[in-house]
């Protein structure tokens, strides 16, 4: 598994961008997974309370498993979910990529792991997406409340253990049994 | 208790492991720099992702409305069975409303005759508006600023970009995205929604803006003055030639210094379909909502 590329064969090769390609693809994948599973809710509301499951899934992989999910991955998937959520591209497409960077910068000022240092640090990163959200939507906008997304952020905070089991139990199917 | 399993604690003075840490800023920072960009571009037109976001609905809203289905029966179950507890006292005073209304639908009928025989002798018409098509709600944004609805109806049924959407209550919203079988209603209360109104007491003009959170923000467009008073009704002015004038829009619930406060008459919440129809004068519809805000010049 470990073998440099120069040295392996083509086959190796190959093997190597197809099967290790398809494994690092997957957890990007759950996050864009959880982002149009939110998007089937058939309801309209007048309030955004449902919680965004896309970003708790996002935060908490980064939080847990910080190698299986680069930040730039934030990217596209942010693009993903302005889309599929019908917000203008540049909300989450700026607020995701920003929240993995300041959660790594927070985990080099303390990177003492513990259950609650962890879920702290992703409520962190879930609030300053929130105020990022916010901000960027003023800035394509020109409107929008910072009230009512509170509850909703607090339930995304509440999500985050619920997410990271998911992160777990995917990663354990990943890496760990054959 | 435990340190991390960052990898930047065992880099030591390996020069690719360091490379690799440098590798993932530069990329980090990259992937801002491009989100900020893609956010600029929006800023100048707000549906430029829209192509991408019609196939992603016909794709995804099949599977919304049929979630729906039995979540509306369930609804309905409930609404069954609340019916019968206090039926009495509401049957009583629903006839006293209705008795009330017949009186004024007879003023009402005869104030529209004499209405049309003042317009006859003014010579004015009105463009005549069609209904496209009435269409069930089968899916919303669960997203945080934006509030926009799916409807089953798209290009084969005859809408178009910018028609506006109506119910019985009042208006709605306006169509923003068209798909071949769906369409997406940019709602009132979308933070990019504006919409022309006039306070129908007295006839002065202001903007309803969305606020995102069900409210909208009535500006008014005379500077001296605050003309809002709570329980206000607020209509449709007609300017801009999508939204025909005097449809029902919002009443104000809250009068602030620089304008009011108002809920909309019809509730996005409580809607199972819309009434879709021509915009109000077609030559002087104009396809996209506002590039965003006011306070922008």
């Amino acid at each position: 598994m470990n073998i440099p590329w120069r040295q392996m064969e083509p086959r190796e090769q190959v093997r190597f961008v197809v099967i290790g390609g398809w494994r690092a693809s997957i957890p990007p994948l759950t996050v864009a997974l959880a982002v149009l599973l939110q998007s089937f809710f058939p309801l309209v509301t007048t309030l955004p309370l449902l919680p965004e499951l896309g970003l708790p899934l996002l935060v908490a992989w980064r939080v847990y498993q910080p190698s299986l999910l680069p930040v730039w991955v934030a990217l596209p998937l942010g693009i993903f979910a302005d889309i599929v959520l019908a917000q203008p591209i540049g909300i989450a497409t700026v607020s995701w990529p920003l929240v993995l960077i300041a959660v790594d910068l927070a985990r080099q000022r303390l990177p003492w792991v513990s259950v609650a240092g962890d879920w702290g640090l992703s409520a962190l990163g879930i609030l300053l997406a929130m105020l990022i959200d916010w901000r960027m939507t003023l800035f394509i906008t020109g409107n929008g409340s910072l009230v009512a997304v509170l509850p909703r952020t607090a339930l995304e905070i509440l999500c985050v253990p619920l997410a990271a089991r998911v992160a777990a139990a995917v990663e354990w199917r990943l890496f760990l049994i054959r | 208790m435990p340190l991390s399993n960052r990898r930047n604690h065992l880099l030591g003075h390996s020069r690719r492991a360091q490379m690799g840490v440098f590798l993932g800023f530069v990329t980090a920072v990259a992937a801002v720099a491009i989100g900020l960009l893609l956010a600029l571009a929006s800023r100048s037109n707000t549906q430029f992702a829209a192509p991408i976001r019609v196939v992603l609905t016909e794709i995804t809203a099949p599977v919304g409305s049929a979630l729906r289905w039995p979540i509306e029966r369930v609804a309905d179950g409930v609404s069954l069975v609340s019916d019968y507890f206090g039926a009495v006292d509401r049957a009583r005073s629903l006839e006293a409303v209705a008795a009330q209304g017949r009186r004024d639908s007879i003023s009402l009928r005869l104030l529209e005759i004499e209405n049309r025989r003042l317009k006859a002798l003014m010579d004015l018409k009105s463009p005549a508006q069609h209904v496209v098509a009435y269409a069930a709600i089968v899916g919303s944004s669960p997203a945080a600023f934006t509030r926009t609805a799916v409807i089953a109806a798209g290009t084969n049924d005859g809408i178009e970009i910018g028609q506006p959407a109506r119910n019985v209550d009042g208006l709605v919203g306006r169509v923003i995205e068209v798909g071949p079988r769906y369409a997406r209603v940019l709602l009132l209360t979308d933070a990019q929604s504006r919409v022309p109104v006039t306070l129908a007491r007295n006839g002065a003009p202001a903007i309803a803006a969305g606020d995102s959170q069900g409210h909208l923000e009535i500006r008014t467009i005379e500077a001296d003055r605050n003309p809002f008073r709570p329980g206000d009704l607020l209509v449709t002015s007609g300017v801009g030639g999508t939204f025909a004038p005097d449809i029902p829009v919002a009443v104000v619930t809250a009068v602030s210094s620089e304008g009011a406060t108002a809920r909309p008459i019809a509730r996005p919440e409580r809607l199972r379909s819309v009434l879709i129809q021509t915009p109000y004068m077609p030559l002087a519809d104009i396809p996209l909502p506002p590039p965003a805000s006011e306070e922008r010049r």
